[in-house]
């Protein structure tokens, strides 16, 4: 297991997201050119972190990408901090 | 006569970063690097940027997907727009435009963007932060967004007719009174992507030089005594005599800057036409000699000429229209040291010419059928 | 200055006439998509031109040496010379300027070899499209064709408001008295690369192209080309020329915000730049030609910012979208939206907004929904906004 400690372990009971949490946050932090220090698990990315709506899809587009799922644009509402990143990844992958 | 003068300059290119770098290896041989070697996957030797690095330039921030087509305009743009090598910046308020030119834009990226629609399990599983950066206002947009540039802003696919397509555009800004300044210039990046277009495009024995990445810009400014465009803290310098093509005066350029501003040249001409009798060489030479007309020149006059340098026997035709019009001038041609810098070309044209006072000439020819001239008063 | 001919390739019509009775109709060009392979996508409509025949229009420049764009330049660039009653050899002994807009200018070339490289490595070559690649082409393709040696060419890649910077171009070059008439518009032909990056931002709609509607949801790329031909509008009367429309100004400036997120103030901005160009107040004009691409982001700040320069609802002039019609034609869209301002201005109608069901709230404008009508127009302004924050507006009026 490779968890971040500073992002604790995420809340979710899927055992992919908890494997990758590590790597999902850095996948967040490469998204939005932000230091994994600065992320915390309900940071909004939008608020906290200064993530603009397009930063939001190209973070969706990575998570596609890296987990080979697909994940509904209504999702966007969801993914406003990684505990949501989180909860999204657990609904689709793996399943 | 435009009405229009450079007051500043930079470039980003093998020979370095900045204005300096490159005043230092125009005027010295041993200072220019040669091409070197790139390979994977399209072989080749280039003359590549290598002291460029985006995120290294611009920091982190906003970088992660930028190419080095708009990297390489975002950073040349600083050092023009901020005091230095000019009395003072661009004023709070005033208008800023920013004119670059291109052949298609950063064909890496579209390279790329490709690549992952077509390779991924998903066509649209693709980056979608990379989208803007293959259109080819990108590098433009960027410059704008990075400092602060809301005046017009425009991208000129212009291949090598960049340069002078651009000073056009540009000086056409300032006496419309659309812009009281304008970036003028161009971006051209090296990549696998460009080096594989262009070995199809010019096959090697048809002659053709190393590709060269680099971009360059202008700053181009209304001369303070011109009556169309001057604003009104400028009009104590109206010097009617300024307008005496053949007027030489060592210190008219101090007392005439843009705002109080040192003009590097004046922007005397700029004329283009498309070769539909299939004729370089004769539809360069009427541009050449137009321009001058115009200007009350003759070809006595120039002593300077920078040449676009083409591929394939397109170059000997702006050779030929060169001799036969401006027989007496020294020629420099930029690809000598910078490589093939496409649309950039145009702009370095200028820049190698700034060290010389008195009249000199740029020249143009594209492989589109394209062939222009800009005439310079370099002070 | 004034136009005196218009020439269109569209997906709902050919050449002025047929243009104009599509307008009219609110015909809808949308059909799924065959200029490139739609496997995976899971919907793909656009708004394509079937049945142009290239051989029909280039007359000097071989078919082959020509993209798809290109080919739509010159052949709108021939109708337009056509249709204004001047001959090709009449145009010759003036200095003129051909200017073309465009986004991808030969990137559906670009994407093929991009493709071929992909699959095959280095050694897949294919030196005629090479060649066609660099934009330029677009521009300098119409002067080659109708054998302008004299002209001033540029193809200006502005994105998707490059139709109007070239009009812009043509109308400074006049002012300022470099030439003698202008031949500028826009040109792009549809490009996969363009439809899966508007896709993968969610903003392509599944369904139909509906701007200002409440259940809007993103543009239908398209394809086409237009070009208008401008003159001093002396010249124009002294040879008796049919004058479409009067170009009364522009206005160009840049958000210099956001990559992809139009701004709102700076919109409004271009908007108050372009009537002042102009010489026109905002309670002057009579129809706004808008950007109106469909998506979300960009309709509710468009309207906002034509509420931000013309005041409360009833001082908004009626505001419509021929991108409905059209899909987003890329960098051909203003100028496509140019001519049909002028054909309104000239035959009396506002196009409609098609596919429209219930306004947005947030786009609380009257966008003509789904039937032109018969107006007067005397002063019509064309939006035009893009990637990188390139704003350009344009306003035509009524011939005096």
């Amino acid at each position: 297991m490779n968890v971040d400690e500073s992002a604790g372990v995420p809340a979710v009971a899927n055992p992919v997201v908890r494997e990758r949490a590590g790597e999902i946050k850095a996948l967040v932090c490469r998204v939005l050119e932000t230091e994994p220090d600065a992320v915390g698990l309900e940071d909004r990315f939008v608020d906290d972190l200064g993530a603009d709506s397009m930063k939001l899809i190209e973070l969706l587009s990575h998570l596609e990408i890296e987990f080979d799922v697909e994940i509904d644009e209504d999702e966007l509402d969801r993914l406003v901090h990684l505990q949501g990143v989180y909860d999204v990844l657990g609904d689709v992958a793996g399943a | 006569m435009t009405g229009a003068v450079i007051t500043a300059w930079s470039a980003i290119s093998a020979c370095g970063i900045g204005a300096a770098a490159h005043r230092a290896a125009y005027g010295d041989p041993a200072r220019r690097p040669p091409p070197t070697p790139v390979g994977d996957p399209v072989p080749g030797e280039a003359h590549v940027a290598a002291d460029f690095d985006v995120t290294e330039a611009l920091g982190p921030k906003g970088t992660s997907s930028m190419d080095r087509c708009s990297g390489i305009a975002v950073a040349v743009a600083a050092e023009p727009l901020t005091a230095g090598q000019r009395a003072h910046a661009v004023p709070e308020g005033s208008v800023t435009g920013v004119v670059l030119g291109t052949t298609s834009g950063s064909a890496q990226t579209q390279l790329d963007f490709t690549r992952e629609s077509l390779t991924r399990s998903k066509p649209y599983r693709v980056n979608p932060a990379l989208m803007p950066f293959a259109l080819m206002n990108s590098a433009a947009g960027q410059t704008a967004i990075w400092h602060g540039l809301t005046g017009p802003n425009t991208t000129i696919a212009g291949g090598r007719m960049s340069g002078l397509s651009t000073l056009r555009y540009g000086a056409r800004l300032l006496a419309t009174g659309r812009a009281d300044a304008v970036l003028c210039g161009a971006v051209e990046e090296y990549g696998p992507a460009r080096q594989w277009l262009a070995d199809q495009r010019t096959p090697a024995a048809a002659g053709r030089r190393p590709l060269g990445e680099g971009g360059a810009v202008l700053l181009l400014e209304p001369a303070a005594d011109d009556p169309l465009a001057a604003s009104g803290d400028g009009a104590h310098h109206q010097d009617a005599h300024h307008r005496d093509a053949h007027h030489q005066d060592a210190n008219h350029h101090d007392a005439n800057g843009a705002g109080g501003r040192t003009p590097l040249a004046e922007l005397l001409g700029v004329d283009t036409r498309v070769d539909v009798d299939d004729d370089p060489a004769a539809a360069l030479d009427a541009c050449i000699r137009r321009t001058l007309d115009r200007a009350g020149l003759t070809g006595g006059d120039v002593g300077a000429v920078a040449v676009s340098g083409p591929p394939g026997p397109l170059a000997g035709a702006e050779r030929d229209a060169v001799a036969r019009t401006a027989a007496r001038a020294d020629v420099r041609d930029p690809g000598e040291i910078l490589g093939d810098t496409g649309a950039a070309a145009g702009p370095f044209q200028v820049t190698l010419l700034l060290d010389r006072p008195g009249v000199a000439l740029v020249t143009a020819v594209d492989e589109d059928g394209t062939v222009g001239c800009g005439l310079l008063r370099v002070y | 200055m004034v136009v005196t001919g218009v020439g269109v390739v569209s997906s709902i019509g050919t050449g002025a006439d047929a243009y104009a009775r599509a307008l009219r109709e609110g015909r809808s060009g949308a059909r799924p998509i065959e200029a490139f392979d739609t496997t995976g996508f899971a919907h793909a409509t656009g708004c394509e031109v079937v049945g142009f025949d290239p051989e029909q229009w280039l007359r000097r420049i071989p078919v082959a040496e020509a993209g798809r764009a290109a080919q739509f330049a010159i052949a709108s660039a021939r109708m337009a010379v056509d249709d204004a009653g001047i001959g090709e050899d009449d145009l010759r002994d003036r200095r003129g300027l051909v200017s073309i807009g465009t986004t991808d200018g030969g990137s559906d070339d670009g994407e093929r070899l991009a493709a071929a490289f992909v699959h095959d490595g280095p050694a897949a070559t294919d030196p005629a499209a090479a060649r066609r690649v660099p934009a330029s082409r677009l521009a300098t393709g119409v002067a080659r064709d109708l054998g302008l040696a004299d002209v001033e060419t540029s193809t200006v890649a502005t994105a998707c408001a490059a139709g109007n910077y070239a009009i812009g171009g043509g109308v400074d070059a006049i002012r300022t008295g470099e030439v003698d008439y202008a031949l500028c518009g826009g040109a792009d032909a549809l490009c996969r690369m363009t439809f899966t990056g508007f896709y993968r931002l969610g903003a392509v709609d599944p369904e139909r192209c509906r701007p200002f509607d409440v259940d809007r949801r993103g543009i239908h790329t398209g394809e086409g080309g237009a070009v208008l031909l401008l003159e001093p509008r002396e010249d124009a009367l002294a040879r008796g020329a049919r004058i479409y429309a009067e170009v009364l100004g522009y206005g160009l400036n840049c958000d210099a915000h956001h990559q992809v997120a139009p701004h709102g103030e700076s919109v409004a901005r271009c908007m108050a730049l372009a009537l002042e160009d102009a010489g026109v107040a905002p309670g002057d004009v009579d129809l706004i030609s808008a950007h109106g691409t469909g998506t979300k982001a960009n309709d509710a700040t468009e309207c906002g910012a034509i509420h931000g320069v013309f005041g409360a609802d009833g001082d908004v002039p009626p505001t419509v979208s021929v991108k409905s019609m059209l899909g987003h034609t890329m960098g051909a869209a203003s100028a496509l939206a140019a001519v049909a301002c002028a054909l309104g201005i000239d035959r009396g109608f506002i196009p409609p907004t098609i596919n429209h069901t219930e306004t947005d709230p947030e786009c609380a404008v009257d966008c003509v929904p789904n039937t032109s009508v018969e107006a007067e127009l005397r002063i019509v302004q064309n939006n035009a906004l893009a990637f990188g924050g390139n704003n350009a507006v344009l306003v035509l009026g009524r011939p005096a």
